[in-house]
C-alpha cells in the first residue's frame, strides 16, 4: 500500500488531471497528452516485462486509430464510438498476439530490428490498402475529440497497471527478468509471461489510438511509424521504467514539446539519441539491455 | 537394458535417452528407472555427462534419441510441463532471482504452481531463513542462497527435485546441515531427491542408490557401499585401477 502522503499527492495529481482535462482551452492538446501519457504506461509496462525497445508501440497505435475510423465510419451514435473503442483494443491484440508468437523469440538488439521491421513492413502494407487511403491518408475520423474520455482512459490504464505492480504478473515478470532458467525451472512460462506484456502494450496503444483518431483529421500510416515509437521509447525511459507517474510527466513533457518546438522537427531522432545515451548511461548498471 | 527394478511404483523413466551437441554424444543411451520415494545420486568425472542428463530429466534440453516418462505419461521438452508435473530442480551456479527478497523467491513459485506447493511462510522457518524473509536474496550467505533455491524448488509442490551439485562451496559444517535439512524436508513432504555430487560421503549420507556415468554412458547403477568398490568405477570415477 502506498504511503499516505504518497496516495494523498496522487489524488492530487489526478485531481489536477481532471481540471486539466475538463477546462484546458486546447482540447487536442489534452486528448493528445492522455493518450500518449496511456501508450507511454503501456510501454513503460512492456519494458519492466521484458526490458526490450520495442519500436512499434506506435504501429498498434496507428492499427487501434484506423480500426477506430473504419469501424465508426463516422458514426457518432455513441454506441458505434464504443464499438470503435472496443475494436481498437481487441484488434490491436490479436495483432499483437500473431506477430509476438515470431518477435518474442528475438531478443535485445534484435528483437529491436525485428520491431522495427513490423513497424516498417505494416507501413507499407496499410499505404497499399484502398480502404486506409494509400499514402494520402484515411480521412473517416471525424469525432471531436474527446478530453473527458481520454482521461478516463488513462486513469483506467493507470489503476490497471498499478494493480499488476502489486499482483503476481510483477513476480514473474521479475524473475523472467532476472533469470529466465530460474523462472522457467519454478513452473514460470517465460514465453507466456513475455507474450502477456506485449499483448497488455498493444491493447492500451490500440485503445489510445481510438482517441488519435480524433485528433488527427486525416489518418497517415506514415504517422505511426518507428519515428512516433521511438517518442513513446524516450517518453518511458525518461519517465522510468514502469514508473506510472514519471511516464505521465515525460509524456506530457514530449506532447507539449512537440507543439512548442515544432520547429525542431527535423533533429527530433539527434534529441532522442542524446536522450537515450544519457538515461541509459544513468541506469547503466541494470543495464536497459537493448538501449 | 534398462537399469533399476520396474513397477507400479515409478515415479519416472528414462529409456534410451541420448543427448548429440554436433559431434559429441554427451549422453549416450542411457535408461533407468527412479522408485517413487527413493533418492537416486548421479556420479562420474568432469564432463561424464551428468548435467546434461539432468536438462534431458527436466525437460530444459530435448533428446536426439529416447524418452522420459512421468507417472508413465510421456513428457515433453518444457520445464515447464516438468514442474507441473512434480519435478523442478536446482542449478549449479545459482539462478536465483536479484530482485527479489527471499520471502519473493519462493512466492513466485508458489504462485506460479497454483499454491500446490508447501506454504512459504512453514518452509522459511523450517529452514532457519524466517528472520532473512525480507533481505535481498543477495545479501544473504551463499549457503543460505542455496538453501533458498531448494526451497524455491520445494514451493513448486514438486515430488522429486534435482539438486546439482547442492554441496559445492559449502564447507563441512554447512554439509552437514544441508544433509539435515533435506533428511527433515524428505520426512516432512515426502519429497525425494535426485543428486549430482562430487562429495562421496555427502551422496552416500542421503542415496541409497547412485549411478556412475562415463563418457554420457551408464557405467553403473547400485547401493553405495557397493559401488564404489567396483574396479571399473574406481578406475573411470576415482582414478584408481
Amino acid at each position: 500500500m502506498p504511503k499516505k502522503s504518497s496516495l494523498f499527492l496522487r489524488l492530487l495529481l489526478f485531481a489536477a488531471l481532471l481540471l486539466f482535462a475538463l477546462f484546458f482551452p486546447d482540447r487536442s492538446l489534452t486528448v493528445r497528452v492522455f493518450l500518449f501519457g496511456a501508450a507511454t504506461l503501456g510501454l513503460s509496462f512492456f519494458l519492466s516485462v521484458c526490458r526490450e525497445a520495442c519500436l512499434c508501440s506506435a504501429s498498434f497505435l496507428g492499427i487501434g486509430a484506423l480500426t477506430a475510423a473504419l469501424i465508426s465510419h463516422g458514426n457518432l451514435h455513441p454506441f458505434s464510438l464504443f464499438s470503435a473503442f472496443l475494436g481498437s483494443v481487441l484488434f490491436s491484440s490479436l495483432i499483437a498476439l500473431l506477430v509476438g508468437s515470431f518477435l518474442l523469440r528475438l531478443e535485445g538488439d534484435l528483437f529491436s530490428l525485428g520491431s522495427f521491421c513490423f513497424s516498417e513492413a505494416l507501413r507499407v502494407v496499410l499505404e497499399g490498402l484502398p480502404f486506409t487511403g494509400g499514402a494520402r491518408g484515411c480521412d473517416l475520423a471525424c469525432w471531436e475529440p474527446m478530453p473527458l474520455s481520454a482521461f478516463l482512459f488513462f486513469l483506467f490504464v493507470f489503476l490497471l497497471l498499478a494493480f499488476l505492480k502489486g499482483s503476481s504478473f510483477s513476480l514473474f515478470a521479475s524473475a523472467v527478468n532476472d533469470a529466465p532458467l530460474g523462472a522457467s525451472a519454478v513452473g514460470v512460462s517465460v514465453h507466456r509471461v513475455r507474450m502477456k506484456g506485449f499483448c497488455l502494450m498493444a491493447a492500451i496503444c490500440g485503445g489510445a489510438g481510438f482517441f488519435y483518431a480524433s485528433v488527427s483529421g486525416i489518418l497517415l500510416p506514415a504517422d505511426n511509424a518507428y519515428l512516433r515509437s521511438c517518442d513513446l521509447l524516450a517518453s518511458a525511459v525518461l519517465g522510468g521504467e514502469n514508473n506510472l507517474i514519471g511516464g505521465l510527466f515525460a509524456s506530457l513533457l514530449l506532447s507539449v514539446g512537440e507543439v512548442a518546438f515544432s520547429s525542431l522537427a527535423g533533429v527530433r531522432l539527434l534529441l532522442l539519441a542524446g536522450i537515450f545515451l544519457l538515461f541509459s548511461l544513468k541506469s547503466g548498471k541494470r543495464g536497459r539491455k537493448s538501449l | 537394458m534398462i537399469f533399476g527394478r520396474k513397477s507400479s511404483e515409478i515415479l519416472l523413466e528414462a529409456r534410451g535417452l541420448s543427448r548429440r551437441f554436433g559431434g559429441l554424444l554427451a549422453v549416450d543411451n542411457i535408461s533407468f528407472s527412479l522408485q517413487k520415494g527413493e533418492n537416486i545420486a548421479f556420479a562420474g568425472a568432469n564432463g561424464a555427462g551428468k548435467t546434461s542428463l539432468f536438462d534431458l530429466l527436466t525437460g530444459f534440453s530435448h533428446p536426439t534419441e529416447g524418452e522420459i516418462l512421468i507417472r508413465e505419461q510421456r513428457m515433453p521438452s518444457d520445464p515447464v510441463s516438468f514442474v507441473r508435473a512434480g519435478v523442478a530442480r536446482t542449478f549449479q551456479n545459482l539462478q536465483l532471482f536479484p530482485d527479489q527478497t527471499v520471502k519473493e523467491q519462493l512466492q513466485t513459485a508458489y504462485l506460479a504452481c497454483n499454491k500446490r506447493g508447501p506454504k512459504t511462510s512453514e518452509l522459511l522457518h523450517l529452514a532457519g531463513l524466517w528472520k532473512e524473509r525480507d533481505r535481498s536474496v543477495l545479501s544473504i550467505p551463499y549457503g543460505s542462497q542455496k538453501i533458498c533455491e531448494l526451497l524455491r524448488a520445494l514451493a513448486t509442490g514438486a515430488d522429486l527435485i534435482f539438486l546439482d551439485e547442492p554441496a559445492a562451496g559449502m564447507n563441512q559444517w554447512e554439509k552437514e546441515q544441508f544433509i539435515l535439512l533435506l533428511q527433515k524436508l524428505k520426512g516432512r513432504y515426502g519429497v525425494q531427491f535426485a543428486i549430482i555430487e562430487h562429495d562421496i560421503s555427502f551422496l552416500s549420507a542421503l542415496c541409497p542408490r547412485v549411478l556412475i556415468l562415463e563418457r554420457g554412458r551408464l557405467l553403473a547403477d547400485g547401493p553405495p557401499e557397493n559401488i564404489f568398490s567396483l574396479p571399473k568405477v574406481r578406475a573411470s570415477f576415482l582414478g584408481k585401477g
